[in-house]
């Protein structure tokens, strides 16, 4: 059978492809005629994901419902009877990621309907248009002149009566749109008017960034009005916060950031599939388990079950995925998986280049039939194509190139290869042709689209003349293919690796799982109830039970990772401790170390002042009933000094905390000191109820913070305009998080940077996460507060993502080795040994080997062994070697000296 | 004398890491940032790969101007491979001194998210080595 994934946004494309990935049937099932969802209409994204799309509609293993809707359901877990516009298909399980829809009974007072007023999705439109227009200009939509001013308006149609909880995407994608306006029209006047700024981790250094170096101001003020003038202009009315007055500011432009609705499509699914809606209309789903829906066998994923950005949209749907898989068998072949034979090349190169011209990416910037003749006289050359248009056509072109014309290298002009140099090797490789014969040139990007039409021609001839010499002199690189060892190591048994662990092991691999601690748990052993009035104690306990009883997991506790070696899906390390010291083999590994609270020392007397706890400390006295003796708490929730960084729910800690204690004693006074409340998507109601329960929150001065002087605090209130003097009987404060100590070790064992001390996921775009979970290291995930200090719903999402993530690549029965490696001529090598010291991964040693006999004349001397650098299979290509090499012994493969040269000499 | 200072088109070639400025100039290209069409770039996994030679052999070959651009410190994908770079260049800059070409060689850091700063860093590249003047060893290998 197979399963039916239905929505073909991000989430749904990424749900897809895991399992397609992994030997799933998959049904991907999509009411418009094109896949890509929102995500496909977003300024940058087009590019990002079309190689996505590509991916799905090339896949062997995915069955493409477009333009389909689901019109029935019947069976249950394992026997789903799904009928999609008119057919019927059987599956085991259904992932739903149908995504959102985004507010549209947008308030008269916004100036909506005047041209220049626009949402942000369709300013995100207007910002692909001035892409591929000619003068690359945001001008206005009214009269065509270039935007100088521009507003930013958020929480529209959010935080308000009709959708009164919080976007959350909102906040961040505001930003980024600033960001992209300011990077390509400097000159611009951004401004952001807004009510709390609810970015977390590095979104927040985004943040900082715009009101810093890119000098968008960011005003605070609730409702502004916008008054669109006779002449154009776009007056907006808003109170200023601070200074308690109505200001006035006339823009070019201003863009709405409309709020997400769970889409409209959810209420119909609902009650085709029986999955229970929540409050607001989203699939609802559990804290503890944030795929699940209430009818088993049917998972959920993305901005369906809450509003949320791209990156936890993806994470829910790697996970949802795995959670799918798990009432379903794998029966299909992995693509990739055939064994290949490819053709031998020969000596004489017989170079095809491919120039996909693409209406209005690079056809019309380049006198591109100038360029193509150019082509035609390079030396080696056998074939131009500048025929083909879309994407799957040039690789068809390609493929039949090689096959029928017996091209032996390819060069490819148009797209960028860090996002399709992947998919062009894969179509050689299918067609026969070693992968590695490949170039490319980026027309597109860092031509067509950066220099005016004559210069671009001159400009691309000289590119293509470079690619082609250097196609010249690839050579094929042997590929070898080696077993995946299917099993997975997860290191942290906290929340985010029980899950993993336990979700990798549920599918059929066996698991080593790593804790450091005596005992399994990690920060949920010292957390007494869950935001969601679950006790603690007992999700921990099922977890701890689930692993300790599931015989596929082998736990070690008071452990630690040594001595990694190896390369993804043939991983070997150490596990040491104070009762084990083995050696292991796995094919992947989930790095899960967790967070650490910050002990904020000294800070309101914090250490030597019995009155000042810290949050959590806070929650254990409520627990214990303690603060019934209080008459006056005060919360610090910002401002806490020190290394780390901020939980993504320091928020929701403090109004959920002082909400218990009301809750307690109804009588206490509750002043909460803050700069952003960030209780994002749903968790805002809980603000809400704290405000509605007579918590009160006082906004200071970010240069005026609180102070705290014999036993009074002092706060500067900006909506007062004044000081205010509290004398609490208990001062709370928010900590910062700091990253696991071991992130440090395992970064540099591991090759996984480090920001801030925690994981960096592989990032391809630079604004966009589509792979959060996956690192540069291939065959190496990261989830929980290893990557940021996130909620538990979150590091349990991210815990099945990387379970997910890691369990497509135990599917495999082999990998092939990386081509792009370094390689020792051991006849030249002196074995200095400077490269074993340079080496970033410690992947090369130093070996004896025994010497070849020299002989003199008459007389052959052996001369016993002499030492060589070996290179291991740790090896990631950077080069260092190579480029260091005193005896050119050391090269690296694809990127040799000669090849080099080669497009040097001709640059 | 061939051509005159700040009266010539500069030929200049970029070495950069495919993981972040590489990624730089492809934001540059869909933030859609003009820059003077001067520059070649020769990408590489990791600036580490770059060879003091190699910027010898550009300028022997006739380059006006050489770069060499990677991620920022703590950013590299190898983890240490931009410092690597860092440490060649700073060496390779005395022998430069020596031949008098030191001010046709630079080196940054840009990242992926750094379009902007790619396409400016391209522009005002143009401009100091055309304030420079063409490289001598043209003349003497034309």
């Amino acid at each position: 059978m197979g399963i039916a994934v239905i929505g073909g946004g991000i989430a749904g494309i990424t749900a897809a492809l895991d399992l397609a990935d992994a030997g799933y049937k998959v049904y991907l099932i999509e009411k418009n005629a094109e896949l890509g969802g929102k995500v496909a209409e977003l300024a940058e994204c087009e590019t990002g994901i079309s190689p996505l799309v590509v991916k799905i509609e090339n896949h062997p293993n995915i069955e493409l419902m477009l333009s389909s809707e689901v019109e029935g359901l019947s069976g249950s877990a394992g026997d789903f009877k799904l009928n999609v516009s008119g057919k019927e298909i059987g599956v085991e399980s259904v992932v739903l990621t149908p995504g959102y829809d985004v507010y549209d009974e947008i308030a008269k007072g916004y100036g909506y309907g005047s041209p220049d007023v626009v949402t942000s999705l369709d300013f995100e439109g207007m910002l692909r248009t001035a892409t591929v227009s000619d003068t690359r200009e945001l001008v206005r939509p009214s009269d065509g002149k270039p935007v100088k001013k521009i507003g930013f308006i958020k929480c529209v149609g959010s935080r308000c009566k009709e959708n009164e909880i919080c976007s959350t995407a909102c906040c961040y994608y505001t930003a980024k749109e600033a960001w992209e306006v300011k990077e390509r029209y400097p000159d611009t006047d951004v401004y952001i008017f807004y009510m709390d700024i609810r970015t977390f981790g590095k979104d927040e250094e985004l943040v900082a960034d715009l009101k810093g170096k890119y000098g968008v101001k960011y005003i605070r003020s609730r409702v502004p009005e916008v008054i669109p003038e006779e002449d154009g202009t776009l007056t907006v009315k808003y109170e200023d916060l601070e200074k308690g007055t109505v200001e006035r500011l006339d823009l070019d432009m201003v863009v709405l950031a409309v709020g997400l609705l769970p889409s409209k499509t959810i209420e119909k699914l609902a009650e085709i599939t029986g999955v229970k809606t929540d409050a607001y209309g989203y699939i609802e789903t559990n804290l503890t388990s944030p795929m699940e829906t209430s009818v088993r066998g049917i998972l959920a994923g993305g901005a369906a079950t809450a509003p949320m950005k791209v990156r936890e949209s993806v994470t829910q749907a790697n996970g949802a995925a795995l959670k799918a898989a798990m009432f379903s068998e794998r029966t299909e072949m992995i693509p990739g998986q055939e064994e290949r034979k490819y053709i031998d090349v020969g000596e004489e190169p017989k170079i095809g280049v491919f120039i996909s011209g693409r209406e209005g990416e690079i056809a019309g910037s380049m006198d591109l039939s100038a360029v193509t003749e150019h082509v035609n006289q390079l030396r080696g050359v056998a074939v131009v194509n500048s025929e083909t248009n879309t994407l799957k056509e040039t690789m068809e072109a390609v493929e039949s190139g090689i096959v029928d014309q017996g091209l032996n290298r390819i060069v490819i002009a148009g797209y960028t290869p860090r996002a399709y140099e992947d998919l062009f090797r894969d179509a050689c490789a299918k067609a026969g042709l070693n992968p590695y014969l490949l170039e490319m040139v980026n027309l597109r990007e860092q031509c067509a689209w950066v220099h005016g039409a004559e210069e671009a021609t001159a400009a691309a001839m000289s590119q293509m003349t470079m690619a082609v010499e250097r196609a010249r002199y690839l050579e094929p690189i042997p590929i070898e293919s080696y077993p995946v060892t299917p099993k997975a190591l997860v290191v942290g048994g906290g929340v985010a690796g029980m899950i993993a662990a336990l979700d990798i092991a549920d599918v059929g691999y066996d698991v080593y799982l790593a804790e450091k601690e005596s005992e399994l748990g990690g920060k949920l052993r010292e957390i007494t109830e869950l935001r969601s009035g679950e006790k603690a104690s007992g999700v921990l306990k099922d977890l701890v039970d689930k692993v300790a009883s599931n015989e596929k997991i082998k736990v070690y506790t008071g452990a630690a990772v040594e001595d990694v070696r190896g390369r993804a899906g043939a991983f070997r390390a150490k596990v040491t401790g104070s009762d084990v010291d083995e050696e292991i083999d796995f094919g992947a590994a989930v790095l899960a170390t967790g967070a650490i609270e910050a002990v904020p020392e000294g800070y309101f007397g914090y250490g030597q002042d019995k009155n000042v706890a810290t949050q959590s400390e806070f929650a254990k006295m409520l627990e214990e009933g303690t603060v019934v003796d209080a008459n006056t708490i005060v919360m610090v929730q910002d401002g806490t000094p020190g290394d780390g960084v901020n939980s993504k729910y320091k928020s929701i800690e403090v109004v959920s905390n002082a909400l218990r204690a009301k809750k307690l004693k109804p009588d206490l006074n509750i002043f909460v000191l803050y700069q952003d409340i960030k209780t994002y998507g749903k968790w805002e109601v809980l603000y809400k109820e704290a405000r509605e329960n007579g918590v009160t929150f006082l906004r200071y001065d970010e240069e005026r913070p609180p102070e705290l002087k014999e036993g009074i605090v002092s706060v500067y209130d900006v909506i007062f305009n004044d000081e205010i003097q509290m004398k609490p009987d208990l001062v709370v404060l928010s900590t910062r998080m700091l990253p696991a100590e071991e992130n440090e070790k395992l970064s540099k064992m591991f090759m996984i940077p480090l920001k801030n001390g925690f994981f960096l996921e592989a990032q391809e775009r630079p604004k966009l996460v589509f792979t959060p979970v996956d690192t540069v290291n291939e065959g190496v995930f990261i989830c929980g507060s290893a990557v940021y200090p996130a909620m538990i719903d979150e590091s349990i999402a991210m815990g099945s993502a990387a379970a997910s993530r890691a369990c497509v690549l135990l599917a495999k029965n082999f990998l092939e080795t990386p081509g792009i490696v370094s390689v020792v001529d051991e006849d030249i090598c002196a074995g200095c040994g400077v490269c074993v010291e340079l080496c970033p991964v410690e992947a090369i040693e130093l070996v004896d080997v025994p010497v070849a006999a020299v002989t003199y004349s008459v007389m052959t001397v052996t001369s016993g062994t002499k030492k060589v650098a070996r290179v291991g299979e740790g090896c990631m290509g950077c080069g260092s070697c190579a480029s260091y090499c005193p005896s050119d012994a050391m090269s690296l493969k694809n990127f040799k000296d000669k090849q080099l040269y080669a497009q040097l000499d001709f640059a | 004398m061939g051509e005159e200072k700040g009266d010539f088109e500069p030929k200049i070639v970029g070495f950069t890491c495919n993981w972040c400025t590489y990624a730089g100039a492809d934001l540059a290209g869909t933030s859609r940032k003009k820059y003077p069409p001067n520059v070649r770039l020769i990408r590489m996994m990791c600036t580490a790969r770059f060879d003091p030679m190699f910027a010898l052999k550009a300028l022997l070959n006739g380059a006006d101007g050489v770069f060499i651009s990677g991620c920022h410190p703590g950013e590299c994908h190898y983890i240490k491979g931009n410092f690597y770079a860092r440490r060649r260049i700073a060496a390779m800059r005395t022998i430069l001194k020596q031949l008098g070409l030191d001010n046709r060689v630079k080196s940054y850091w840009i990242s992926a998210s750094e379009g902007d700063k790619f396409a400016t860093t391209m522009k005002n590249i143009t401009e100091e080595i055309k304030a420079v003047g063409p490289n001598p060893v043209r003349d003497e290998i034309l």
